[in-house]
Parts: structure tokens; sequence; C-alpha cells
């Protein structure tokens, strides 16, 4: 079946494209104001020279028998040398990567819609799915805002706070790899992979199984994807700052 | 409706998850970044045990014997004869070397005719005082009579003096030739050196030949030899300062030959001087002499290596004893800075037990080495400080810190070297199944 051949079925109108867009734009606009104002108010850099702070006091404490000052003096020159680099990662993640998540994930789950439309002999519309999905990534946001609420609110940390699954956890140590998809389990994006999933079967590319599968495998990708990337970040980040 | 059960919904949410941080502790869940697991260390673990420990004292010393004589010449003259070679037994009395004797008994012989001269000439005194005496008698008795004048009566009692002094300077000459005779006979005898004491010749520095010089103490080289009895020996010890306070007369020493370790000779302390002696490097040392026990040698292989003075041993002196003491093995005690252990209540309390002495800073304090031994807990090893009491080559006798239940690791020297508190450790029971195990 050739799907460009078919306009009615393709439905790449500008209008569509019009109705997306802005929303999306605006909860874009939203992600970057809700950062900026977490590194406005500090509570990024914060947790960041903590880090930082942290490996300098281990190096102080372990360099005590190191065989002169000018040996710890340079590793810590070195601790708090690290600080910009870990700095510009933390900006890139917050102003680039977030916000382009966002429309990653409402492309990657309109076009996986209409996918399975396609491959069920459904009527699909792109500008429908593309504009619903785009929509539902409001609920990410709010999960952000509320996240970012809870951290003014109770005046913690970012990683004291929790609207995840990890909630539930008991106090303990955990492996990193479980506790990062712990706290990967958003309800807030739960709630968002839900109502993108019903939004597909309104729209009936799908029926209730076929969206709710994709939006879970849609959610299991963006939740390996983060964890391997956050695993991979975390363990730099303690190798580089001595952390513990 | 259904935007308004959202919005509902949404803030029951936001209110519940409220609630729930706010109930939570700050730190309560704790990311573990330990991707790979470290395997257990295989490990030797015993149990405490109670033993018997000795603390030593260590010096080093030499064997001397108790009874030897350093030969010397008391005149100067020429060796004619050394009668005994190296290492030749001796007894007390035996002529060891003889001197020529020639001016001595030329010096013997004048004097002996300087005696007889002088009794000849006393007899003659004594004759010449005898007619002397009659002939002031009979000058006395004419004088009575008024047939002699008074001048000869008092010729004739002049007489009578010179000769009683004629007699008495030839009986003091005598008696100085006498004395010198005597001189003489001692320097004759001198001439002959003798052993004081039964043993053995060593040291022999004199041949035949060679001009000896009359020796005293502080002169080197007039030594001819020594005689050393080698049936009773002991040790010449130099014991440390730091060491000396705890050695007392009468305790226990295992001597140890260099020619021989394995074998210790059974010995006790004697004498510890009282005075030191300053050592190479400002170390000071006291000398202190260690009886030896040994039994005589039989003759047969297992007699051990035959004493000789001047070999090198190695005494330790058991200075304290502590019996049916709790202790672990010697290796399982290690040091640790107090930087390197947790920084758990009980660490702390064990650490601040040491005053921090004057002008120390809290960095320094962190540099302290702690003693402590690795106990198993569950899987893991857990750091323990101990206190520590007696210790000898084996074991270390544990005063504080531990149960006496618990069970140490005390191997290989390799683990203990690395162990961390909390490292994840496999007990195994023999070496014989560490070394199996890899």
């Amino acid at each position: 079946m050739d799907l460009a051949a078919s306009p009615v079925t393709t439905g790449t109108t500008r209008a569509g494209e019009a109705r997306g867009a802005p929303i999306l734009g605006l909860w874009i606009g939203l992600t970057l104001a809700l950062h900026l104002a977490m590194w406005a108010t500090g509570g990024r850099t914060a947790a960041l020279a903590t880090a930082v702070e942290g490996g300098v006091t281990r190096i102080e404490r372990d360099g005590a028998a190191a065989p002169s000052d000018e040996v710890v003096r340079k590793a810590v020159e070195l601790q708090r040398a690290a600080l910009p680099f870990w700095a510009v990662v933390r900006l890139l993640g917050d102003f680039l990567f977030e916000p382009a998540a966002l429309a990653i994930r409402a492309a990657a789950a309109a076009v996986g819609f209409c996918a399975c439309a396609a491959l069920a002999g459904r009527r699909w519309k792109f500008d429908r799915a593309w504009a619903d999905c785009a929509r539902l990534q409001g609920w990410w946001v709010l999960g952000l805002a509320v996240r970012l609420g809870l951290v003014a609110w109770l005046r913690r940390s970012e990683e004291d706070v929790e609207t995840s699954i990890a909630l539930f956890l008991p106090p303990g140590a955990y492996p990193a790899a479980i506790g990062l998809a712990a706290r990967r389990v958003d309800f807030f994006a739960l709630l968002g992979w839900l109502a993108t999933a019903l939004a597909g079967r309104r729209r009936g590319e799908a029926n209730l199984a076929t969206a709710l599968a994709l939006c879970g495998s849609l959610a299991a990708v963006e939740v390996a994807a983060r964890v391997g990337v956050g695993l991979f970040l975390g363990s730099a980040m303690r190798l580089a700052l001595s952390a513990p | 409706m259904l935007r308004l059960a959202t919005v509902l919904g949404v803030c029951i949410l936001a209110a519940g998850l409220a609630a729930m941080n706010a109930a939570r502790d700050p730190g309560a869940v704790r990311l573990d970044w330990t991707l790979v697991r470290t395997p257990p260390r295989k490990v030797l673990a015993e149990p405490l045990a109670r033993a018997t420990i000795i603390r030593t004292v260590t010096a080093s010393g030499v064997i001397e014997s108790v009874d030897q004589a350093e030969i010397a010449s008391q005149i100067i003259g020429r060796v004619v004869a050394v009668n005994f070679k190296e290492g030749d037994p001796v007894k007390a009395g035996d002529v060891l070397v003889a001197i020529d004797p020639t001016d001595a008994q030329a010096k013997l012989d004048s004097a002996n005719a300087r005696i007889s001269r002088l009794e000849a000439a006393i007899n003659q005194a004594d004759s010449d005082l005898k007619k002397a005496q009659r002939d002031a008698d009979l000058s006395s008795k004419l004088a009575g009579r008024g047939f002699s004048t008074p001048t000869e009566l008092a010729d004739s009692f002049t007489l009578l003096a010179k000769a009683e002094a004629a007699l008495a300077m030839c009986r003091n000459e005598l008696t100085e030739s006498q004395a010198m005779r005597r001189a003489g006979e001692e320097e004759l005898r001198r001439t002959t050196i003798r052993s004081p004491i039964d043993g053995v010749v060593s040291n022999l520095e004199v041949d035949v030949g060679e001009i000896v010089i009359a020796g005293t103490t502080n002169l080197p080289g007039s030594v001819l030899m020594k005689v050393c009895d080698l049936d009773r020996m002991r040790v010449r010890a130099d014991v440390d300062e730091t060491d000396v306070p705890l050695v007392r007369r009468g305790q226990v020493a295992r001597v140890f030959l260099q020619a021989d370790q394995l074998r210790p000779l059974p010995g006790r302390i004697d004498r510890v001087s009282p005075q030191g002696k300053v050592k190479k490097d400002e170390v000071v040392g006291f000398e202190t002499l260690v009886d030896l026990d040994v039994p005589k040698p039989t003759g047969s292989e297992s007699d051990g290596p035959m004493l000789r003075p001047g070999m090198s041993v190695t005494v330790e002196v058991e200075v304290r004893q502590s019996d049916d003491a709790l202790s672990v093995p010697a290796q399982a005690v290690v040091h640790r800075r107090r930087k390197e252990l947790p920084d758990s209540p009980l660490i702390r309390d064990w650490s601040e037990r040491t005053a921090r002495q004057p002008g120390e800073k809290a960095r320094d304090a962190e540099q302290r080495y702690l003693k402590v031994v690795f106990v198993l807990d569950g899987g893991v090893a857990r750091a323990q400080p101990i206190e520590t009491g007696l210790s000898d080559e084996r074991r270390v006798e544990v005063r504080a810190g531990l149960d006496e239940d618990a069970r140490v690791v005390v191997g290989p020297f390799h683990a203990l070297d690395e162990l961390k508190d909390g490292d994840a450790v496999l007990p195994v029971d023999s070496p014989a199944e560490l070394e199996k195990e890899g």
C-alpha cells in the first residue's frame, strides 16, 4: 500500500501541523521555563556543587597522607575544574534533550499509531495523531511542574523528591539501575502514556490492547534509554568526582 | 465532566505525592553505584583461642667463658719456650711460656754471694765487738785503780761503739741483700709463666725468640695468650635501653647460636649492668650476662655445635607471660588509619579513647593508626578495633574489643593487607583449601 499516494489517508496538511506544533511549542516553552527556574534558583548548580565539594572533601581527607600538600592541592583543583564540564552536560540535558524528548515522544507515538493503523488497514490521519500526541505531552510537563513545585515547597534537593514508584521503595540502598528505572516510572508519565493510548483508540487507529502495547513499548524504550544514559553519566561523574 | 474529573484526579494525585514526599525522610533511599559486584574474597578464618603468650625481649651478644685468664708477662725478656699451641688443653700450674732466665739467675746469684759475704762480715764484726767490749771493761778497771788515763778510757769506749755500729751495719746490709735475693728469686720465678686455671689456650700471640714486655691491663699487645675454661660458658648480651626495664635477674632466656638457630640453648639472666653504653648511632645498650645451662658434650651428633668464645648469638629473654590468654594469631592484627575505617559510633568511641596530643590537629588524628582485626559478619568482613596485651611471634592477646565466639580473618596475608570494612568474604576452613580454591 502506497501511503503517500492517498492524501485522504496521509492527511499531512499544513493545518494539521499548525495544530500540533503550537501546543508542542507551548509545552517546550514551559519545560524550558521550569528548568530555567531551577537553574535560576540555584537548585541545579547547588546539586552539582555539592557533588564536586564532596569529591574535594574526600580528596582532602584521604590525601592527608599524600607525599606533599601540592599533590592534594592539584587534585582538589582538578575536582573543581570538573564543575563547568558537568554543568554544561546538565545544561544540555535540561535545555536541549528534555525539550527535544517531548517532540521525539510525540512524533514517535504519532508515527507508531499511524503505522499500526496502516498495518491493520484502518483509517489514519497523521495530523490528528500528531496533534493529540503533542497535546498530551502536557502530562510530562505537568509532572515536571509538580516535581519542581514539591522541591520548592519541601525545600529539598530534586533527588529527595519523587513523583514515581520510587516513592514506594522502603528506605535502603538499591542498585543504581533499579533506582534509576524506578524513578523513570513516573505517575504523570504513566498517565500521559495512558492518555496517549486512549487517544489513539479514540481516533480509531488501534484497539485498546494494541494502543496500550504500543505506548508501553515506547515507554519501555524511553525508560531503557534514560536509564542507560543515566548509568553512564552517573558512573562517569562518580569516577571523575571521587564520589562514593 | 471528564475534564473536571481529570483535573480533580490530578489535584488528588499531586496532593497525595506531596503528602507522601513530606512524610518520607530525605536520603532514605540511596543508589548503590557499584555496577559490578566484586566477588567475595576467599579468606582463612579462625575463632579466638586461649593460649599461653610469652613476651620476649631480643638482644644480640657473644659467647664467652665464665673463667678466662689473659696471660701476660711481668718482666721483660726473650721467650725461650712456648709449651702449648692454640687450642691445647692446659691444667692449672702448667708452664705456658718460659722467658730467658739468665739475667734473673745472675741477679739471684749476685744476691746470694753478697749474703755470704755479709754473713762473714757479721762474724768478723761480732768478734771485733767482743774484743772492744773486753778492752773497754779492762780500761774501766784500770782507770778505777788509776793506771790508765781518762783519754785511754774514752778511746776504749769509742772503739766499742764503732764495733757495735759495724755489726749493726753488716746486719742491715744482710737484711737488704736477703730482700734482694727474694726479689731475684721472684724474678726468676717470673721467667716461667704458668696457667692459673684449667682450660684451653686461645688467642696465642707469642712465639719463641720474641721479646715480651711487662703487661698491664691497658697495654694492648702485652697479652701473650688467653686460657679459657670451656666447661662454663655464658653470654654477654647487649640489651637495648627500651627493653632493659623489663629484664630482671633470674629470668629465663633462650640463646640462639648463629651456627644453629634451630636448637636454642637454655639460659638465665645473671646480671644487668647498671651503666649503659652508647653504641653506634647514639643507641644505648646495657651489658647483660646470661648464664648458660649447657650439658657437657657427650661426643654424639645430638650435642650440637661446640660452644666457643666469641660466637655470635641472639638472646631471647622471657620477660612476661600470660597464661590462658584470649588471643588471635599475630597476623590477624592489622593497622588501619582512622580515616580508612567507617565513621561508626564504635570506631569513633574507640579512636577517642586516646586523648589527642598537645598541638595535634584534627586532620592528624585522622592519620592515627588503630589496631583492628577483621571479624566475619555474615558474608562480609568488619573492621573491629581491639585492645591488645602481650604478644609473641605467633599470637596476640586480645584484652578488649572482641567477643569470645567471634571468628577473625587470619589469612592470606595479601588479603589482610588489602581488606576493607564491608568487603565481601568467603571463609574457608584450611590453608590447603585456600590454595586449592586459588
